[in-house]
C-alpha cells in the first residue's frame, strides 16, 4: 500500500512549521509527497520546499481546492497499485499516530471502503473535538453529531461509517479520488461533504477513524486567513451547502429541499437581522442569489452525479440517505439557540445588576435585587397602583372616557391592522392606526389576551412610569431620595392629571415611554460614536412608538432636534439625528397617508377624543390637570410648580435646571398653540380640541426634573451654610415637594381610580344583534339616537355597528371615514315617510335597527309604519328595535381597499424591526472582517 | 444661566399655560334638530257611505289616486271603497280632497283625513237610534297598529278586542253598535301605537225615536287643547249641543264663550262648565242663533276635546274644532254644494287680514279677496261664485292663527274645517353619528 501525502498550502506560514513537525514525528510516514501552493503571499511555499526537499506546484491564488488537488495528483506521477492519497491542509497538524491508524484500518477494510478520515480536534486547544465524520442536515447545516465544545475523552473509539470526512487528513484511494474528484463548483467549502455523499450514492463507504487524530485550526472557516476564495466564509459555506444539497438530492427531494432552503434562507436572514448580524443576513440572501442566478451550474452538477451513480449497487441511495442528519436536527438546534439566547439575556441582566449594585460577580441576581432599595420602592409603587386600581380588578373589558374596550381576542387588532378594507361602520378603506401593531404584538405575547394589554397599561402605568423615571433620573443626578421623589411625582402625573381616569391611552403610553426615550436622548451627545449612534436609534425608536399613540410628539421631537446643538455640551451634528425625525414618519405608514388628508388628526391621541369634554382652566393647566372627570384637585399640583420654581434658586444647578425649564417652556408653548386649534374630522360630528396630554407631560416632567436636579443634595448643601433666607425657602420647597406626592398618592389610594374608566360589558345593541353582527358583515345593526322627545329636539344620529360594540382602534378608522351621504338620505327618507327605503338599508348589510330609549315618537312611528321593518326584541322597555325584512347584502358598499396598503405595511414592519435591531444592545461579531 | 433668564423662563411658561387655559372647550354645536322636507301627503277618503262622492285636485303639480290629476279638480263620482290620494312633493302644498254624501234631508261633507297618531271623536253612538261606524286606514305600506278606547258618561267602557288592532292596506270598519253597544253618547279615541292611521267616523243619528236617522261625518280632533275654537254653528239651529271630554288628569273648569261677527261674548246662561277627568259633559248652547254666534270658544284648565252637534232645518250639523290656518290652507269644495266660508280670529287684540282665493273646476282662479277679521270675531265670506257652486277649491294664505270653516249645503248642511297645509313636513334631521 502506497501512501502519497498531498499538501495544499495557502498563506499558512503561521501553522506550517507545526504541521511539518507533526508529519516528521509520524510513526508511519507517507511514501511520497506531492506539494501544491495556491499563490501564498507569505513564506508557505518556502517552508514546504525546505521541509520536503522539493518545490511545490505553484498555482494562482484563486485556484479552487479541487483544482489544487488535481494538480497535486498530476504532479505525483502515475498512480501505483493500491495507492492512497493522504490529503493535508497547511492548518491541520497530524498526531504522530494519525496516518498509521488510518492505514491500519484501510488495510483491514474491504474494497468498498475508499476514504477514511481522522478525528479532528481543535487547534490550539487540542482537546475539543471538531469532527468525527460529518454529515449535512436538510437546512444545509454541517452536522458533526458532537455537543458544542465536547472534549475528546476517548468516547469515540471504533471506526464508523459516515457520510463524509474532512479533507484535512482524509486518506482516499487515488483511483476513486481521480474518478470522482472534488466538484470544481465548490472552490473551498463543502467539497468534503459533497465528495463523501457522491461516494455513498455510488455504493462506496467512508469511515471515520477515531484512533487517527488531526488538529485543525480551521483557518478559512474561522476567517483567520483571507484569500480570494474565502472573502465571506459564511456566504461561501451557505452556497456550498445549498449546492451540495440540491446537487445530490433525488428529484422529489430536490423540490422539497429547494423550497425549504428558499424559505429557510429568508427566515434565517430575518433572524440574523433580529440579533443584529446584518452581515450574516446579507450572506444568506447572497447565497440564495448565487444559487438561483446560476441554474445551469446546478443542472450540470446534477447531470454529473447521475452519471456517477450509474451502476451503483441497489440500496446505495438508501444507504446514503441514512447517513444524512435526521430530520429533527434543526429543531434541536433551534432549542439550543433559544437556550443560548436565554443564557445570554440572563447574563446581561446579571451584569447590569452587578454594575448597578457594585456587587462582585459572585453575588446572585436575586440577592442583589432584594437588597436594592429601588426594588422595594418599585414594589411599594406597584402596591399603591394595585390598591388604587382595586375597582379595575375584575369585570368586563376596561373602557370609559376616550378608551374603547379592547376586542375579545388580539386577532381583531391584527385583522384591522392588516386589512385594507374594514367592516367598521358603513365600511372604510382608511388604514388602521399604527398603534394597533404594538398593541397586537404585546397582546400576542400575552397569549392573545387583548384586554390584558389595556389593563396592564392603565393599572400598571404608575409603576412603569416610575421605573422609567428612576432610570432616567439616575443619569442626571446621583443620590436616591431626590430620584425616588422625582420618579414618584412623575408616576403620579398621568393619575392626578386625569389622563388615567379619562382613558387617555395616548397620554398613558407616552407617560410610560417618555422617560426611556428621554434617557436615550441624553446620550445623543456621548463622545463615543458607537454609543451616540445607538442613542440616535434608541431615541428614534422611542419617539416612533410614542408617535404611534400621540403623533404630536413628532413636532416636539422636530423642535428639539433642530435645537440639538444648544442642548448638548458636545457639538452634535443635527443632520446625524435624522432618524429621530424620519423614523416616526416611516413607522406610521400607511395610516399617515390617510391622516395627512385631515392633518388635524395628527394633533389628537389614540382613543375616542369625542368621548371627552375636558375644558381645563388656567389654574388646572398650571397645576398639571387636563380638566374633565377623574382628575385630582388642582391645588394638589401647585407643590410641583412651587418646587420647580424654587429649584432655580440653587446657583450650582441653575444651568441644568434652566434647561429643564426650557423643555417645560416648549411643552407650554405647544399647549398654547394646541389650545387655539379646533380639529374637524370627517367621521366625527363635533369639533375637537387637540390632545393636551403629551404637552402637559412635558411640562410636568420638566418641572420634576428641575426639582430633582436642584433637590439632589440640597438639604446637605443648605444645612452646611449659615442661616439665611435659603434655609426657610429650601424647607418650604421640600414641604411642597413631599406634599404634592403625598396628597396625590393619598387621593389616588383613598378614592381608587375614578371614572369614567371602568370595567364592564359594553353592548350598544341587544345581544342577539351583536352576535349576528360579530359573525358576518351583512348582519349589521343601525343604531339610532336622538329625534324629538319630551326632553327636547335633537337630530337623529345614526351609526352602523358591525360588532357587539366598537373596539379600540375602530374609532381611528371611523374618525377619518366620511359619512355615507346616500345612507343618510335613506334614513332621512324613512323618517320622512318614504317607502321602499328598507331595501336600500338592507343593501348596506343592515339586518336590524335599534333605537335605545327614550325613543322619539317620530323615529318609532316612522319605522313602525314603513314597509320592510318588523318589530324585534329590544333590550329594555323604553328601547325599540326592528328587523329589516329584506335579506341584507352588501351591494351598496364598494369594499375595495388600497392596493398600496400591504406594501406600506411591509415598510412599517421593516422600519420598526430595523429600529429595534439598531436600538438593541450591540453584539460583537468577530468572525466578520476580523482576520487574525 | 442668569437669574433674569430663569425668571423669564418661569414667566413665559406660566403665561403660556395660563393663556392656553383661557381657551376653554369648544362650545357645543347647534345641530339642526328638524329638517323641513317637502314630502308627499296622503289624504284618505273613506266614506263607507253608499252615496258618497269625492272631489280631489291640486292647484299645482300632480296628484295620484285611482287616476292622476295634473292640475285642477276631478270629481270622482262615487268610489266604491275608500280613496287614498297621494300627492307628490310638488303638489303636496296645494293638494286637496273632500268627500260628501247626501240622501233625502241630510247632507254630509268633510275634508279627507290626513294620517295622525291620535284621533278623538265626540258624540258617537252605539245604538239603533244613534249608530256610528269607525273607519281606519293605514296610508303607508307597512303595518299599523292602533288602540280604540270608548268612553261613556261614567268613564271608559271595558270593550274587549279593541286594543292592538292591526290594519294594512284594507281599511278597517268598526260598527260601534256591535263592538260597544250603548244608548249614550260616547267618546272614541283612536291611538296609533305603531305607524300612523287615518280615521273617520260616520254617524247616523235620529233626533227622536220617530225621526229619520240623519247621517253626518263626525269631525276628528287630533290633540286635546285648553283653548279651542269650534265652528259650524248654524245661524238658526233648532238645538245645539256642545260635547266636552276632559282628557286631563284633573277636574277642569271650562269657560264657554260664543263667537259672532261682533266679537266674542259669553252665552247668556252657561258661562262655565266643570268636568271631571275622563268625563263627558254635554252642554246645550241656548239662544245661540239669536245672538248671531257662528262659533264657540272654550278655555279650560285641562286639555279637552270638544264637538258641536246642531240640528238645523231637517239636518244635523257637526261643528268641528278648528285649527290654525298657518301660512297656507286649501280645501276642496264638493260639487253642487253651495258654500260660505267663515273665518274666526281668536286674537282678542289685533285684527288679521287674510287672502282668500277661489278656484274653479279647471284650477283657474276665479276670485281673490283680502279679508280682514276683527279681533275675537268671526266673518263670513260668501261670494256669489261660491254660493252658486262654481268654486271648487279655496286657498287661504297668511292666516296664521286665524281659523276657518267651510259651511256647505246641498239640501242639508255640513261644516268642513279648513286645515293648514304647509306643503312640508318637519321631520327629524339625520346625521351620521360618531
Amino acid at each position: 500500500m502506497k501512501v502519497t501525502a498531498l499538501l495544499v498550502s495557502h498563506d499558512g506560514a503561521r501553522w506550517l512549521p507545526a504541521v511539518i513537525q507533526g508529519l516528521e514525528s509520524s510513526t508511519r510516514l507517507p511514501d511520497a509527497f506531492s506539494l501544491v501552493d495556491t499563490g501564498s503571499t507569505d513564506e508557505s511555499a518556502d517552508l514546504v520546499a525546505s521541509a520536503f526537499g522539493g518545490a511545490p506546484v505553484r498555482l494562482d491564488r484563486d485556484t479552487s481546492y479541487a483544482a489544487a488537488v488535481a494538480a497535486g495528483l498530476e504532479a505525483a506521477g502515475p498512480a501505483a497499485d493500491d495507492e492512497w492519497v493522504w490529503l493535508l491542509h497547511d492548518d491541520a497538524r497530524p498526531d504522530p499516530g494519525c496516518l498509521a491508524a488510518l492505514v491500519d484500518v484501510a488495510e483491514r477494510s474491504g474494497p468498498e471502503v475508499v476514504a477514511l478520515g481522522p478525528k479532528l480536534r481543535e487547534w490550539p486547544s487540542l482537546k475539543r473535538l471538531l469532527e468525527v465524520g460529518v454529515t449535512i442536515s436538510g437546512a444545509g447545516r454541517r452536522e458533526t453529531g458532537l455537543e458544542p465544545g465536547e472534549y475528546d475523552q476517548g468516547q469515540h473509539e471504533d471506526p464508523q461509517r459516515v457520510l463524509a470526512v474532512n479533507t484535512a487528513g482524509m486518506l482516499v484511494r487515488r483511483e476513486h479520488l481521480e474518478r470522482f474528484g472534488f466538484d470544481p463548483d465548490l472552490p473551498l467549502f463543502g467539497n468534503d461533504l459533497d465528495f463523501g455523499w457522491r461516494l455513498a450514492r455510488a455504493g462506496f463507504t467512508v469511515l471515520a477513524v477515531p484512533d487517527a487524530v488531526m488538529f485543525h485550526a480551521e483557518g478559512a472557516h474561522r476567517a483567520r486567513r483571507r484569500g480570494e476564495l474565502a472573502r465571506r466564509p459564511h456566504r461561501d459555506e451557505r452556497v456550498a451547502a445549498m449546492h451540495t444539497l440540491l446537487a445530490n438530492s433525488s428529484t422529489p427531494m430536490f423540490v422539497v429541499r429547494w423550497f425549504r432552503l428558499l424559505l429557510g434562507g429568508a427566515l434565517r436572514a430575518v433572524g440574523h437581522l433580529l440579533i443584529r448580524r446584518p452581515g450574516r443576513a446579507r450572506d444568506e440572501i447572497a447565497a440564495l442569489g448565487r444559487i438561483h442566478l446560476a441554474p445551469g451550474r446546478l443542472r450540470r452538477a446534477r447531470q454529473r452525479r447521475t452519471a456517477e451513480t450509474t451502476g451503483a449497487p441497489d440500496g446505495a441511495e438508501a444507504a446514503a440517505r441514512s447517513l444524512l442528519a435526521p430530520a429533527w436536527m434543526p429543531l434541536r438546534h433551534a432549542l439550543d439557540f433559544l437556550g443560548e439566547v436565554g443564557r445570554a439575556i440572563w447574563g446581561t441582566v446579571r451584569e447590569a445588576v452587578h454594575v448597578r449594585t457594585g456587587a462582585g460577580p459572585e453575588a446572585t441576581v436575586s440577592g442583589q435585587l432584594l437588597r436594592s432599595p429601588t426594588t422595594w420602592v418599585l414594589v411599594l409603587v406597584l402596591g399603591v397602583s394595585l390598591v388604587a386600581g382595586r375597582t379595575l380588578m375584575s369585570g368586563g373589558p376596561l373602557h370609559g372616557g376616550a378608551l374603547l374596550p379592547a376586542p375579545d381576542g388580539v386577532g381583531h387588532w391584527w385583522r384591522t391592522w392588516a386589512e385594507s378594507w374594514h367592516w367598521i361602520g358603513v365600511g372604510s378603506s382608511v388604514s388602521a392606526p399604527g398603534y394597533l401593531l404594538p398593541l397586537a404584538v404585546v397582546g400576542t405575547a400575552l397569549l392573545g389576551q387583548a384586554g390584558a394589554v389595556t389593563w396592564l397599561l392603565f393599572v400598571l402605568a404608575g409603576p412603569l412610569a416610575f421605573w422609567g423615571a428612576v432610570r432616567f433620573l439616575r443619569r442626571l443626578a446621583p443620590g436616591r431620595l431626590a430620584i425616588y421623589w422625582g420618579a414618584a411625582a412623575y408616576a403620579l402625573v398621568p393619575v392626578v392629571s386625569g389622563a388615567l381616569a379619562q382613558g387617555r391611552l395616548g397620554t398613558v403610553v407616552a407617560a410610560v415611554l417618555l422617560p426611556w426615550t428621554a434617557g436615550a436622548a441624553l446620550r445623543l451627545g456621548d463622545p463615543a460614536p458607537e454609543k451616540r449612534v445607538r442613542a440616535v436609534w434608541r431615541t428614534a425608536l422611542g419617539v416612533s412608538l410614542i408617535a404611534l399613540f400621540v403623533p404630536f410628539v413628532w413636532l416636539v421631537a422636530l423642535v428639539l432636534v433642530a435645537s440639538a446643538r444648544w442642548w448638548y455640551p458636545t457639538r452634535v451634528a443635527t443632520l446625524s439625528l435624522w432618524p429621530i425625525v424620519v423614523a416616526p414618519l416611516v413607522a406610521s405608514v400607511p395610516w399617515l397617508f390617510d391622516a395627512l388628508r385631515h392633518p388635524g388628526v395628527l394633533l389628537l391621541e389614540a382613543g375616542r377624543s369625542q368621548g371627552l369634554s375636558a375644558e381645563p382652566s388656567p389654574w388646572e393647566l398650571l397645576a398639571g390637570r387636563l380638566g374633565g372627570p377623574g382628575d385630582a384637585p388642582w391645588w394638589f399640583g401647585l407643590g410641583i410648580v412651587a418646587v420647580g420654581v424654587v429649584a432655580l434658586l440653587r446657583s450650582d444647578t441653575r444651568a441644568a435646571v434652566s434647561r429643564a425649564w426650557m423643555v417645560a417652556l416648549v411643552g407650554a408653548l405647544g399647549l398654547l398653540v394646541l389650545s387655539r386649534i379646533e380639529v374637524r374630522l370627517p367621521g366625527v360630528d363635533t369639533a375637537l380640541r387637540p390632545s393636551y396630554g403629551l404637552s402637559l407631560l412635558l411640562v410636568q416632567g420638566a418641572l420634576i426634573v428641575a426639582a430633582t436636579l436642584a433637590g439632589n443634595g440640597a438639604v446637605r448643601d443648605v444645612a452646611g451654610r449659615s442661616f439665611t433666607w435659603r434655609q426657610p425657602v429650601a424647607g418650604l420647597g421640600v414641604l411642597a415637594a413631599v406634599g404634592a406626592v403625598v396628597l396625590g398618592a393619598g387621593w389616588w389610594v383613598a378614592g381608587g381610580t375614578p371614572g369614567p374608566l371602568d370595567r364592564g360589558e359594553v353592548r350598544v345593541a341587544p345581544v342577539y344583534m351583536g352576535d349576528l353582527a360579530n359573525s358576518r358583515p351583512d348582519g349589521a345593526t343601525l343604531l339610532l339616537r336622538g329625534g324629538p322627545t319630551d326632553a327636547g329636539a335633537a337630530p337623529v344620529s345614526y351609526t352602523v355597528v358591525r360588532a357587539d360594540a366598537p373596539r379600540l382602534g375602530d374609532e381611528a378608522v371611523t374618525a377619518l371615514t366620511p359619512p355615507d351621504e346616500q345612507l343618510t338620505d335613506v334614513v332621512q327618507r324613512i323618517l320622512a315617510g318614504s317607502d321602499r327605503a328598507a331595501e336600500q338599508l338592507a343593501s348596506y348589510g343592515i339586518a336590524y335597527v335599534h333605537a335605545p330609549g327614550p325613543v322619539s315618537d317620530e323615529v318609532a312611528g316612522a319605522f313602525d309604519a314603513t314597509e320592510g321593518f318588523a318589530g324585534a326584541s329590544a333590550d329594555s322597555p323604553d328601547s325599540r328595535a326592528w328587523r329589516v325584512t329584506h335579506t341584507p347584502d352588501l351591494s351598496a358598499i364598494d369594499d375595495s381597499g388600497s392596493p398600496l396598503h400591504v406594501p406600506l405595511l411591509v415598510v412599517q414592519v421593516l422600519a420598526l424591526i430595523a429600529l429595534l435591531v439598531l436600538a438593541a444592545p450591540g453584539r460583537s461579531d468577530r468572525r466578520e472582517g476580523d482576520v487574525a | 444661566m442668569s437669574r433674569v433668564v430663569a425668571v423669564l423662563l418661569v414667566l413665559a411658561t406660566g403665561a403660556s399655560l395660563w393663556v392656553a387655559g383661557l381657551a376653554g372647550g369648544i362650545p357645543a354645536e347647534e345641530h339642526q334638530a328638524l329638517s323641513a322636507q317637502q314630502v308627499t301627503r296622503s289624504l284618505n277618503c273613506v266614506t263607507g257611505l253608499p252615496a258618497g262622492r269625492a272631489v280631489v285636485g291640486a292647484l299645482a303639480g300632480e296628484v295620484n289616486g285611482n287616476r292622476p290629476v295634473r292640475r285642477g279638480v276631478v270629481d270622482l263620482g262615487r268610489p266604491r271603497s275608500g280613496f287614498v290620494l297621494s300627492a307628490g312633493v310638488d303638489a303636496s302644498a296645494s293638494a286637496f280632497a273632500s268627500q260628501d254624501a247626501s240622501s233625502g234631508p241630510w247632507y254630509a261633507a268633510q275634508p279627507c283625513a290626513e294620517p295622525s297618531r291620535q284621533h278623538w271623536f265626540l258624540g258617537v253612538g252605539g245604538s239603533q237610534l244613534h249608530q256610528s261606524t269607525l273607519s281606519v286606514v293605514n296610508p303607508r305600506s307597512g303595518e299599523a297598529v292602533f288602540d280604540v278606547r270608548v268612553f261613556g258618561p261614567r268613564g271608559e267602557l271595558d270593550v274587549p278586542g279593541l286594543r292592538g288592532l292591526s290594519v294594512r292596506k284594507t281599511p278597517l270598519h268598526l260598527d260601534l253598535t256591535r263592538v260597544a253597544p250603548s244608548t249614550d253618547d260616547l267618546v272614541v279615541s283612536v291611538t296609533a301605537i305603531r305607524g300612523l292611521v287615518s280615521a273617520s267616523l260616520v254617524d247616523e243619528w235620529a233626533p227622536s225615536a220617530s225621526a229619520k236617522r240623519l247621517t253626518e261625518f263626525v269631525p276628528a280632533q287630533a290633540d286635546a287643547g285648553t283653548d279651542l275654537v269650534l265652528g259650524g254653528l248654524p245661524e238658526k239651529p233648532e238645538r245645539a249641543t256642545l260635547s266636552l271630554f276632559n282628557t286631563g288628569e284633573n277636574a277642569t273648569v271650562v269657560d264657554l264663550r260664543l263667537v259672532g261677527e261682533d266679537g266674542t261674548f259669553t252665552a247668556a246662561k252657561t258661562r262655565t262648565v266643570t268636568a271631571a277627568p275622563g268625563q263627558l259633559v254635554q252642554v246645550p248652547v241656548p239662544s245661540a242663533g239669536r245672538q248671531g254666534a257662528s262659533g264657540v270658544r272654550l278655555t279650560s284648565t285641562e286639555p279637552v276635546v270638544a264637538g258641536l252637534r246642531s240640528l238645523a232645518g231637517r239636518d244635523v250639523v257637526r261643528g268641528p274644532v278648528l285649527g290654525a290656518l298657518g301660512e297656507s290652507a286649501v280645501i276642496g269644495v264638493p260639487a253642487r254644494a253651495e258654500g260660505r266660508l267663515r273665518l274666526f280670529n281668536p286674537d282678542d287684540a289685533a285684527a288679521k287680514t287674510v287672502r282668500v282665493e277661489f278656484f274653479g273646476a279647471d284650477g283657474s282662479r276665479l276670485l281673490q279677496r283680502n279679508v280682514q277679521v276683527t279681533p275675537g270675531a268671526a266673518v263670513a265670506v260668501a261670494p256669489k261664485q261660491l254660493r252658486a257652486g262654481a268654486v271648487r277649491a279655496i286657498r287661504i294664505t297668511g292666516g296664521d292663527e286665524v281659523r276657518a270653516v267651510l259651511e256647505v249645503s246641498d239640501g242639508g248642511a255640513a261644516a268642513m274645517p279648513v286645515s293648514s297645509v304647509s306643503g312640508e313636513t318637519r321631520v327629524p334631521a339625520v346625521r351620521a353619528g360618531s
